[in-house]
């Protein structure tokens, strides 16, 4: 290992997404039982990463598709000589 | 957050200038770049302009594009560069506080009882300003990851550094999520 210290450093965020092989994971998890300094990151990521996976979705707002129209109308009008070009969306009004 | 799979025949359609092809487009994406600018930005007014400003790029881009996995991966790295831009325009970079007040609009919570509700309302502006908290560097992998759940590698193309790096990155953003948010233990 090229690491300065024996510890898991970034790799314990392939093991809390259960992504690494069984040997590895094993390799980790014994680890984790006899280091507390690693066991206290891992706690740490674990938290961290079911807080970003709890995150709310949220809609996008129902006018940004008109909002996104009139501004693309208002180019088409003024670069009428280009719309071919530059492909954007044919408006029926 | 799931999302429709977009067919090579409506790139095409929407090349040629077909608007329905673009509002397929939109449709598929809207809520994922919504939430991206959302999550990078911290507010409801400039996630508008900037998703807004996406999706106009996008229209006068379309044409160079034949499957999605290069679409999207295009498309991730337009909608980060175009909120750090928007950071760096704004000297945003620095924490803010976050007031999202938009409870009315959000999917399944109808039937929860009240203060689940609240509690709930509460943990998510918990987690939102400690992202907000988060480098810009650090707050890109994590809001990829969040929004579309990219793979390392994905993530990588998207902002085009080593898998090491994303991986060294998301590391710390969980990390400094879980230090900043370890009060919440085991509420939700
Ligand atoms: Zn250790």
């Amino acid at each position: 290992m090229k690491t300065n210290t024996n510890h898991i450093g970034h790799r314990l965020v392939f093991y809390v997404h259960d992504e690494l092989d069984e040997r590895e994971t094993t390799y980790i998890a014994t680890h984790l039982e006899q280091c507390a300094a690693c066991r206290g990151e891992y706690e740490l990521i674990k938290k961290g990463a079911e807080m970003l996976a709890s995150l709310k979705s949220i809609p996008a707002p129902r006018n940004l598709w008109d909002t996104i129209l009139r501004e693309l109308r208002s180019q088409t009008e003024s670069f009428t000589e280009d719309s071919e070009k530059t492909h954007l969306p044919k408006i029926n009004k | 957050m799931n999302r429709q799979k977009i067919d090579k025949a409506i790139f095409q359609r929407a090349a040629d200038g077909d608007h329905y092809a673009f509002k397929h487009i939109y449709d598929a994406y809207r809520d994922h770049v919504y939430n991206l600018t959302y999550y990078m930005l911290g507010n409801e007014n400039d996630a508008y302009d900037v998703s807004q400003e996406i999706f106009l790029k996008l229209f006068t881009s379309i044409d160079q594009f034949k499957h999605e996995s290069e679409f999207s991966t295009w498309f991730y790295r337009v909608s980060i560069n175009a909120c750090l831009d928007h950071m760096r325009k704004a000297n945003r970079l620095k924490t803010r506080y976050v007031n999202h007040t938009e409870t009315d609009s959000f999917a399944d919570t109808s039937t929860e009882p009240v203060d689940s509700l609240v509690l709930r309302n509460q943990i998510n502006t918990d987690i939102e300003k400690a992202i907000q908290t988060l480098s810009p560097k650090l707050r890109s992998v994590m809001v990829l990851r969040y929004i579309d759940g990219l793979s390392y590698e994905d993530i990588s193309k998207i902002l085009n550094c080593s898998l090491g790096t994303v991986s060294s990155r998301l590391n710390r953003g969980y990390k400094s999520l879980g230090k900043a948010l370890i009060h919440l233990k085991d509420e939700i």
